[in-house]
């Protein structure tokens, strides 16, 4: 690889490629939804960005819930058609999953390369930024992915096909997405921000989606990745993550007790990539597969991406030098001059 | 021969009166004095008892048509037309748009109806490209593009569709626009063939709410002569109350800035008491 070309710079690059493609994508896909790639693709795609390559998998799952087994359930009959085509949108996407596994957070979600952009600006803005949030904020955030994944995703939507919930929270985790405005808004189109007045549930949705997305922009100019933290997508991905064929393995050393500068480096806070001594298999919940720990790391091979049993990424001591210069210049330089 | 030969009498009567106030033209809204039961159509809600028991149309000024329903595969199927021009429309089992199509060729006259209808069912795999694409007759009007599923015309928002005669854009032809709420709109293809509809801002009594007001009917109709034959086309569509009327950008704009000022007031907190535990 050139010195000037590191796995970062190559996974920005990807990002903007994928970011323009499912953001603007329809015109080499085309515009119906039946022309779209998947309609369950692993990252946050939105299908109400009119121009998007592809739509991300909540879609399609909250509407199963919603209007095939939620609604087969009261009928009393199509249960099984409605479970066949809720295992066909899961079998899609496990389909595309395990060519990539969680690497579609790290290097495909149009979301996280925008947070990225975001941590960015605001490290050229000379912003003070916060390195790592603290261990025990991290700790309370983690069991949110799951309440997004379970109450949003597939409980509130089953619940309105039900009858027991309003069908105005067929689709609550849609409603709430950073992505469905993030995305629209970068094709010109203004309609995704509104605040709703026709219900209390949508009036109640659309105010969490506009200040979750306030609030993301916000602290992405100081910390890394905060809806990430908290996104259902990440806990799917989780569900599933033993059958990626990509996997991040440490092989650890007595001097990784010491080191610890895997986890400073990852963006989602995760210091089990440093304690967690006996494991090989360190591909945890959270992990976007970023790649960072790996770049990071300062002994030969002690952390290592693998696409099944090849590794594509290994730790390597002179990488990490001119890995670690390239990070400390990038950083000194800022719009209002050199720190 | 007796029932065509006075349908015959009937629209030459119309044909020589030199205006013909009700083009062929698809409506959902059948007319009071119809034998057939009007459906029970509840406001704008996914209608899922549709695929049992069919939906109503009724093809106005439909006397000596053909009626056809075209499966998103492009594979067709003939629809019978009641005495009274009601015609129920079965679910076909695919999903995603259909093309309802009447045509009536006489001597001097051809005369084309076209409606998309939106259908529940298994996948066709088929994209709505296909269906929107396939050449219906002479003058075709078509969406560019027909509104992607789940998207909606709706009211004060803009939709765009091309005419063409024999594949050919029919440029600074003079179209009309006629909506069910009484508007009625004199409009002009481009140098191109497109035509750029505002839909207009015609509803009454509009309550707050998608499932709340229902959809009414928008035809679009066009005719020209050409080789001594009268090409007319209407295409009709449902249009929605546009949701502006209850959804506040603005009110949706500043609650995003709240978010973001909330955002940084909160981080401020967190770091004077971080810098006084220190």
């Amino acid at each position: 690889m050139p010195k000037y070309i590191n796995t970062s710079l190559l996974r920005k690059l990807v990002q903007l490629v994928s970011f323009l493609f499912l953001v603007y994508g329809s015109v080499i896909v085309g515009f119906y939804s039946v022309d779209k790639i998947s309609n369950a693709l692993p990252a946050l795609s939105c299908a109400y960005d009119m121009q998007t390559a592809d739509y991300c998998t909540l879609i399609p799952l909250q509407h199963r819930m919603n209007h095939g087994i939620g609604n087969a359930i009261v009928a009393g009959s199509g249960l099984l058609t409605a479970l066949m085509s809720t295992l066909i949108i899961l079998g899609t996407f496990l389909v595309m999953f395990v060519v990539l596994n969680k690497a579609f957070c790290g290097w495909i979600c149009p979301l996280g390369f925008f947070q990225e952009i975001l941590t960015i600006i605001g490290q050229k803005l000379g912003l003070q930024r916060i390195e790592s949030l603290p261990e025990k904020l991290v700790q309370r955030v983690r069991p949110f992915k799951w309440l997004m994944l379970a109450i949003l995703v597939f409980g509130l939507p089953l619940l309105a096909g039900l009858g027991v919930a309003s069908n105005d929270l067929g689709s609550p985790f849609c409603r709430i997405c950073p992505s469905r405005i993030l995305t629209s808004m970068m094709t010109g189109d203004t309609t995704q921000v509104y605040l709703d007045t026709s219900s209390s549930a949508y009036f109640f949705l659309s105010l969490i989606a506009n200040l979750l997305f306030g609030l993301m922009v916000a602290w992405g100019l100081f910390f890394r990745q905060p809806f990430c933290r908290i996104c259902p997508m990440l806990a799917l991905h989780a569900v599933f993550k033993k059958i990626g064929l990509v996997r991040l393995v440490k092989n650890a050393k007595p001097r990784c007790e010491k080191c610890g500068l895997c986890a400073k480096a990852c963006p989602m806070d995760i210091k089990e990539i440093h304690t967690d001594m006996t494991h090989k298999d360190v591909l945890f919940p959270d992990c976007t597969l970023c790649g960072r720990c790996v770049e990071f790391c300062p002994d030969k091979d002690v952390l290592q991406m693998k696409y099944a049993f090849i590794p594509i990424i290994s730790a390597d001591p002179q990488y990490f030098k001119r890995r670690k210069k390239s990070q400390t210049q990038w950083e000194k330089k800022t719009l209002l001059g050199k720190k | 021969m007796r029932r065509s030969l006075f349908y015959s009498l009937i629209l030459m009567m119309i044909f020589i009166s030199g205006q013909l106030q009700a083009a062929l033209s698809w409506t959902t809204h059948i007319p009071e004095s119809s034998k057939v039961k009007k459906a029970e159509e509840k406001p704008a809600e996914h209608n899922h008892n549709e695929r049992k028991k069919g939906k109503l149309f009724f093809l106005q000024d439909g006397i000596g048509a053909e009626a056809e329903i075209w499966l998103p595969t492009l594979e067709r199927q003939r629809l019978e037309i009641s005495d009274t021009g009601v015609i129920k429309v079965m679910a076909t089992g695919f999903n995603n748009y259909h093309l309802l199509y009447a045509r009536r060729q006489l001597e001097g006259r051809d005369e084309m109806a076209l409606r998309y209808q939106y259908m529940r069912g298994k996948p066709s795999g088929e994209s709505p490209g296909l269906l929107v694409g396939n050449e219906k007759g002479a003058l075709d009007i078509t969406p560019s593009p027909l509104t992607r599923e789940h998207r909606r015309y709706q009211s004060n928002d803009t939709a765009v569709f091309t005419l063409t005669l024999n594949k050919e854009p029919l440029t600074l032809q003079p179209v009309i626009l006629i909506t069910s709420n009484g508007t009625e709109i004199n409009l002009q293809t481009d140098n191109k063939g497109q035509l750029t509809v505002t839909l207009p801002e015609d509803f009454s009594d509009i309550k707050s709410g998608r499932r709340k007001n229902r959809p009414a009917e928008f035809t679009l109709s066009s005719s020209i002569f050409k080789n001594d034959i009268k090409y007319q086309t209407t295409l009709n569509a449902d249009y929605h109350v546009n949701p502006s009327h209850w959804q506040s950008r603005t009110a949706g704009g500043v609650t995003i800035v709240i978010g973001f000022i909330g955002g940084l007031l909160v981080l401020r907190q967190v770091r004077s008491r971080e810098t006084e535990h220190a």
